[in-house]
């Protein structure tokens, strides 16, 4: 794990753009949700192995990892639906051992969404205010509020198995957002939409979470959904948090080849860093390849990733740290530019193209794949 | 010879079984070749048809004879009337026995039902292998067993040198004489109906999502708020065909009157053989069975029809 609690983003990098909004990434703001050291075992198998991370207050905070590989339970150990083996959970300061789920002052919007089929959407949402006997008048005004919130103002007597799936995301965060809830607990709820409706409801999350400045845990295996909404990243695998930070602070300096290889499609090199006439080189095979000047001396893993590549038309001038030769044997439009395999003499890249970049390239043709040596991370190899 | 006489004279008499035989094969050849897939569906279920109608027959045949007038010392049906209504109606014992049987088959089929409510939630629940089978035996070791032995061993638990009689005078309270009184026949009744009631609920409470628990507790609700504003409701209609099958089951009960209540406490169906056997009157005995058919069904229908109907809260 190369940090628990929140790598921050360097100065440097500040420049670069698509960081956190420094409001939101308020580095001095106050712990909300802290786990100590959790462990969770079901039978045999350890879902939960020595887990520590502290969320910020007002953050959003999204938990990454394939299926298995311990998200869900950390959210329900939040939420007091499981308890944990060992370890301790703080949430603003306060230990929750012992606490039970209803005291805990969170909202869960579960996977299945979990609403009330029994109920109206307006009885649905009125529910946490019922259950503090809030009066009459106080409940509907809420109800009424929350709708306009997730703009669904008219649908409040309407039964559940009357709405939309999209409609059913909303009401569902309306009903965890109508009593103000100190921490929103997100577990996978946009799963199960179709790519156009999950992408409004990422954007209607983030705008959610400007607007309340909510405190958000959220739990996916859709990388494009954590880099996209979440301020802070924690890429979990078999049990344990591998590597917590900004979504392109993970993207770009992945901790591990699993983290390299879990977001985006990249190619991974088995080779060594060493030094030759003051340049840092990766050596893998009979190739090689110049690499940031930062990279360490030794066994490591170089990255490449398919939108840092370019294309060259073959025999032109490069330019580039790093010029390999190719044919192409394949290519196609996928919408926002052309997806390209190159053979090299080694081993086969991925490339991918923009819209603007100018070759035009067919199966066969022989081109050069170029790149900086800034531009591929190398991953300096774990000790055993 | 004997056969060429045979042939040459008349025909044999063929026995009738084998004409039912040769009409079978027809049917048989006349059908191949047609499509007799879609009749397939229809001809699996007349074996049930034709035992609801021997069950309708039966009621037809009570309804008849108990629209006749009856002489009770010739044995003879008479003219068309609605006498033996009138006359069971106006009857004090039929009165009595009337209130009696609905009073107790209302009570216990709620207490039924309210038991095995709980009880199936904690036995689908039961993560337990070992619970789980020891809750399945509590259910159907007593459901198979035979009403009649089952409710003799009522009578061995409560009678006067019964365990309970036993356990009373080890701890030194008098023991309560219940056989032959309506708790006696209600805790019989009740045993009777738990089994069932679960049996009906236990699909629904299956069919639960715990996940809808869950989300009552993250939203603040205290487990008997979960219980009684998620639970249940969702149970609602389960529950009310609980209910509907164990007040039918126990507006018929002969078993728990006749044996822990002695007689002393009948029950329409005890009403009913009385006027069958020791009066000698089975006109009066069909209307009574026909005034018990009705009940059941009106009763067990407006029960099923409550418990559709949603409990509406002002709109917010």
């Amino acid at each position: 794990m190369s940090d628990t609690a929140g790598i921050l983003v360097g100065e440097d990098e500040a420049s670069v753009g698509l960081l956190p909004d420094p409001g939101r990434m308020n580095t001095e703001a106050k712990t909300m949700v802290e786990l100590r050291a959790v462990s969770k075992t079901f039978g045999d198998v350890a879902a939960l192995d020595d887990v520590s991370l502290s969320v910020r207050d007002g953050e959003f905070f999204t938990l990454l990892g394939p299926s298995g590989s311990g998200k869900t339970t950390v959210l329900r150990i939040v939420a007091g639906l499981i308890e944990p083996d060992g370890g301790e959970v703080l949430i603003a300061g306060a230990s929750m051992r012992g606490v039970p789920t209803f005291e805990r002052e969170l909202a869960v919007v579960f996977q299945s969404l979990a609403l009330f089929p029994h109920m109206s959407v307006a009885e649905n949402i009125a529910f946490s205010l019922r259950m503090r006997r809030r009066s009459r008048v106080d409940i509907a005004a809420a109800v009424r509020e929350v709708l306009e919130l997730v703009q669904l103002p008219d649908i409040g007597n309407r039964a559940i198995t009357e709405l939309s799936g999209g409609q059913r995301q909303r009401v569902a965060l309306a009903r965890s957002l109508v009593y103000k809830p100190r921490l929103l607990l997100l577990d996978e709820p946009l799963s199960a939409l179709d790519r156009r409706l999950r992408e409004d409801m990422q954007l209607e999350l983030t705008r959610l979470h400007r607007e309340l400045g909510v405190t958000i845990i959220n739990v996916t295996h859709d990388q494009h959904e954590a880099l996209f909404v979440s301020d802070r990243v924690a890429l979990m695998d078999a049990g344990k948090i591998v590597q917590v930070g900004h979504g392109r602070e993970i993207y770009d300096r992945p901790a591990t080849e699993f983290v390299a290889a879990f977001l985006g499609d990249p190619v991974l090199l088995v080779g060594e860093v060493t030094s030759v006439d003051e340049r840092r080189v990766f050596r893998t095979g009979s190739l090689r390849l110049q690499v940031d000047a930062g990279a360490p001396d030794g066994p490591a893993t170089l990255l490449l990733r398919p939108e840092r590549l370019r294309l060259l038309p073959d025999g032109a001038t490069s330019l580039f740290d790093n010029t390999l030769p190719g044919e192409v044997v394949f290519a196609a439009f996928d919408g926002t530019g052309i997806f390209v395999q190159v053979e090299l003499e080694s081993f086969t890249v991925s490339v991918h193209t923009t819209m603007r970049d100018t070759l035009e390239v067919a199966i066969g043709d022989r081109v050069q794949v170029a790149w900086n040596a800034g531009e591929a991370a190398v991953i300096p190899k774990e000790p055993a | 010879m004997h056969t060429s006489q045979v042939a040459i004279g008349r025909p044999p008499r063929v026995p009738f079984g084998w004409h039912v035989v040769d009409g079978l094969i027809s049917l048989r050849r006349s059908a191949v070749g047609r499509n007799v897939g879609k009749a397939a569906p229809l001809l699996l279920i007349v074996p049930a048809l034709a035992l609801v109608g021997v069950l309708a027959s039966g009621i037809g045949f009570l309804t008849w004879a108990s629209l006749h007038s009856y002489d009770t010392f010739l044995g003879l049906q008479g003219e068309f009337s609605f006498g033996e209504y009138s006359a069971i109606i106006h009857d004090r014992q039929f009165q009595t026995d009337l209130v009696r049987t609905i009073s107790m088959a209302s009570i216990t089929a709620v207490i039924a039902v309210l038991l095995a409510i709980p009880f199936s939630l904690v036995m689908a629940r039961s993560r337990r292998r070992w619970m789980r089978l020891a809750l399945m035996v509590v259910i159907f070791v007593p459901y198979l067993t035979g009403d009649i032995t089952r409710t003799f061993g009522w009578l061995a638990v409560l009678g006067p040198r019964g365990p309970l009689t036993w356990l009373c005078e080890r701890i030194g309270v008098t023991p309560p004489d219940l056989i032959g009184t309506l708790w006696a026949i209600g805790l019989g009744t009740v045993q009777v109906l738990f089994p069932a009631a679960v049996v009906i609920l236990l699909p629904a409470v299956l069919r639960l999502d715990p996940e809808l628990e869950h989300a009552a507790g993250t939203l603040g609700a205290r487990p008997s708020r979960t219980f009684l504003h998620v639970i249940l409701p969702q149970l609602q209609i389960a529950a009310f065909g609980a209910l509907a099958a164990c007040w039918a089951l126990a507006m018929g009960d002969f078993a728990d009157p006749q044996i822990l209540g002695q007689g002393l406490k009948d029950y329409l169906a005890n009403f009913l053989q009385n006027r069958y056997l020791a009066i000698g009157n089975p006109p009066q005995g069909a209307a009574t069975g026909v005034i018990l058919i009705g009940l059941v069904t009106l009763g067990a229908g407006l029960i099923l029809v409550l418990g559709r109907v949603r409990v509406r809260r002002r709109p917010l």
